[in-house]
């Protein structure tokens, strides 16, 4: 009976206040657009803005495939280097390849000897097994941890070196094996390295990795470019940021202030319930009905049109490796919206019911 | 009738102040969005009228060789010197980068402390300057003496620090690195005295020029030279002989066979930058037609909820004109306080960096957009105010509204 008593309330209204509530339709349907594009906004610039971040504090260099950089040169050379940066670095990543084999290697350096990597090391779930520790690579333990999936406790033979599986991660789509940098066979042969660093590295740094690495091996390796960190493309990607939230923000408001004049609208009415026997929590809820209804159905439409015809005109345009639009995001943008219209609504119609009726009908006689 | 329209509008200040948000918000919106523009497209604005198909790239050059050249439109070229300040005894490097004017325009650079070169109130003798961070205890305010290395001579300059550069900025100083694969964009460099470790000043030409005439000692470097529309090949051919020479001389090769083709370097920076603003149209269509429902819709209400009132006061004998004229002040009103809210937080954003540093300059179109919105927020009001009053008699507004 409330959903009939709101759908004819909304048909009555429509045709007393016709340009209202087109207006007020599609200043939903619009909002409803809005937060959509706004958060694809704000999702793939936020990605870019981190990746930016990151990249900042990165130096690194490859190697070249078609001629041999070992890892036992390698190992010889990087502690004259790293030795010059160790209070400022992170942690080094070495990527080397045996036979098809790919290996990873993330460790710090300090007090003169390789140590694991404890930022890496955190971030691993080891779903079998254990992580390598800080002891392994100290004492070059012949261990091996599966970036990947493999059984634990098994043996493989990597460059005519024995490693004992320690552990897995269980994801079926990597394939690297995790060894202590100190263990690792010398025939592997290095594709890449890269510094990661605490603060920002400076063009000193990036010299004495290219120094150090020219050194050794010559034109056989290519310095990645040294980039000074660019804040200005930070402060635009902000601004960017800023500007998405900004149209959430006003399409919000705008909507808001659309409902409460409808509301105000509909003292009279609200009165007129009252004074026929409604109670304060039915008038509430025939209002609210009628509110939820339309906004609902504004969601569908504006979903609808989003979904299909401009969601992939957008991923292209701001295209990221970030997957910008799921269901789950979907469903909780369209729950928070609709908690957002429902609370703000159910504000403005308790305080216009919390009036005596007299006070009420009066109310609407003056407005 | 003052009296009566203030009484009005305080009788409604709930919903002015909604209003007023609302075009605060829109304000700030419009604000930001042209200004990250601007700053996306500066660069590429400095060196469109230089970059066409009869366009020479030099690497280095001195005054000499620019005046020797042929056929010349114009050039825009990073122009250094090399000093040092004396401190214990010692020579402490400081390289300058001075602006012509037009560089200035579009690369005023951003700062952590201080003022801009233009409001610096400094003697006639003194170089106004603007400083990176520096470990010599150079800072804000700070007056000393700069030595320019001139040939084999040393010219002594006074300079008066303005401000001190923000890190991780575009400048011009023509330390970029030379390629294949360039775009208007590389020859400008990132700079961080955080991270390059080199202390860098910047001033324009006309405060160097009161040092003298310098140009011996400045160093162009990365420079675009831009040849006159119709040279023949021949003229084109002979200038570059010209700079190949020259750079031989100096250093035993050319950079100029380093460059890409002109042709390409537009090609792509053209691309480049089309890709760029790209992104901003779905932007800018979101917010125009936001900007659109919500002046809409504030016009719609404004009109709705006082049109009763007219109403009665049309029965009462007032002209439908002077219903137009609240209207309008009304709105004026909001308007007003809206820009000098929208002006007030931006200028506290500018300083203190509220959400972090974003765009958001007031320049002349900014506030030139500002102040299209208010036009268009109270004339809409005010036609819309007439149309209902004009075309209905004071009974239909009465009938209508009870």
């Amino acid at each position: 009976m409330m959903i009939k008593l709101a759908m004819k309330n909304i048909k009555n209204s429509f045709q007393s206040s016709r340009k209202i509530y087109i207006l007020m339709m599609i200043s939903q349907l619009t909002a409803v657009l809005s937060i959509f594009f706004a958060y694809g906004i704000y999702t793939s610039y936020s990605a870019k803005m981190q990746e930016l971040d990151i990249d900042s504090y990165i130096i690194g260099a490859d190697f070249s495939r078609t001629e041999v950089c070992e890892m036992g040169s390698l190992r010889e050379c990087l502690p004259e280097i790293l030795d010059k940066m160790e209070n400022k670095m992170d942690y080094v990543f070495v990527g080397a390849n045996f036979k098809e084999q790919d290996l990873v290697m993330y460790n710090e350096y300090y007090d003169g000897k390789f140590h694991l990597s404890e930022t890496i090391a955190a971030k691993q779930n080891s779903v079998t097994g254990r992580m390598l520790n800080d002891e392994d690579v100290v004492n070059a333990n012949q261990v091996a941890y599966k970036v990947g999936v493999a059984k634990v406790g098994q043996t493989i033979d990597i460059g005519g070196i024995k490693f004992e599986v320690i552990g897995d991660k269980g994801d079926e789509r990597l394939d690297m094996w995790w060894l202590p940098i100190t263990s690792c066979p010398e025939e592997a042969e290095a594709y890449a390295i890269s510094i990661f660093f605490n603060e920002l590295p400076t063009q000193e740094d990036y010299l004495t990795l290219e120094n150090g690495l020219k050194k050794e091996f010559g034109n056989r390796v290519t310095m990645d470019e040294f980039e000074v960190r660019n804040e200005e493309e930070l402060i635009s990607i902000r601004s960017v940021i800023m500007l998405s939230l900004a149209v959430g923000m006003i399409s919000a408001l705008n909507t808001c202030l659309l409902y409460g004049y409808i509301i105000s609208r509909r003292r009279k009415q609200m009165a007129v319930y009252g004074i026929v026997g409604a109670s304060k929590t039915l008038r509430l809820a025939i209002q609210q009905m009628e509110i939820m209804l339309i906004s609902l159905a504004m969601e569908l439409v504006g979903f609808l049109l989003f979904r299909f015809a401009l969601q992939d005109l957008l991923v292209s345009v701001y295209e990221t490796g970030v997957r910008l639009y799921g269901a789950k995001s979907y469903v909780i943008m369209l729950t928070a919206y609709t908690l957002c219209i429902f609370l703000v609504t159910y504000l403005m119609l308790k305080i216009m019911n919390r009036e005596k009726l007299p006070d009420m009908m009066r109310r609407a006689r003056n407005d | 009738m003052i009296r009566f329209g203030l009484y009005e509008y305080v009788r409604n200040i709930w919903f002015h102040l909604c209003i007023v948000f609302i075009m605060i918000i829109m304000m700030v919106i419009t604000t930001v969005f042209l200004s990250n523009v601007d700053q996306q497209t500066r660069l590429y604005r400095l060196t469109e009228d230089y970059l066409d198909e009869n366009s020479i790239f030099i690497s280095f050059a001195d005054g000499k060789l620019l005046e020797e050249l042929e056929h010349v439109d114009k050039v825009l070229a990073a122009q250094t010197v090399s000093g040092y300040v004396e401190q214990d005894s010692k020579e402490k490097m400081i390289h300058t980068a001075i602006y012509t004017e037009e560089v200035m325009k579009y690369l005023k650079p951003r700062l952590n402390a201080g003022e801009q070169l233009k409001k610096a109130d400094v003697d006639e003798d003194t170089v106004a300057v603007l400083i990176s961070e520096n470990p010599y205890g150079i800072s804000v305010g700070d007056t000393f003496v700069y030595n320019i290395y001139s040939g084999e001579k040393i010219l002594s300059v006074k300079v008066y620090v303005a401000g001190i550069i923000s890190e991780g900025q575009k400048i011009y100083d023509g330390k970029t690195e030379i390629k294949k694969s360039m775009i208007y964009e590389d020859f400008f460099t990132t700079y961080s005295y955080q991270q390059t470790g080199e202390v860098l000043m910047i001033t324009t030409e006309q405060e160097m020029n009161k040092a003298g005439d310098l140009r011996d000692s400045y160093f162009y470097r990365n420079c675009i030279v831009k040849l006159e529309d119709g040279i023949l090949e021949e003229s084109k051919n002979a200038n570059i002989k010209k700079v190949k020479e020259f750079e031989t001389d100096l250093f035993g090769m050319t950079s100029m066979n380093v460059y890409p083709q002109t042709k390409t370097l537009v090609y792509r920076s053209e691309s480049i930058l089309k890709g760029e603003l790209l992104k901003y149209i779905p932007l800018s269509v979101i917010v125009f037609l936001l900007l659109t429902i919500c002046i809409t819709g504030m016009v719609s209400i404004k009109t709705a909820r006082s049109t009763r009132y007219y109403g009665i006061l049309y029965a009462c004998g007032m002209e439908y004109r002077v219903a137009q004229l609240m209207t309008g002040v009304e709105m004026g009103m909001n308007c007003l306080i809206a820009v000098i809210f929208t002006v007030s937080l931006l200028k506290i954003q500018s300083r203190l960096k509220l959400v972090g540093e974003i765009n958001c300059s007031l320049e002349l179109p900014e506030l030139m957009v500002m102040f299209v919105l208010c036009a268009v927020v109270i004339l809409w009001s005010v036609f819309t105010a007439r149309g209902i009053l004009k075309e209905n008699t004071p009974v239909q507004i009465l009938k209508d509204k009870e």
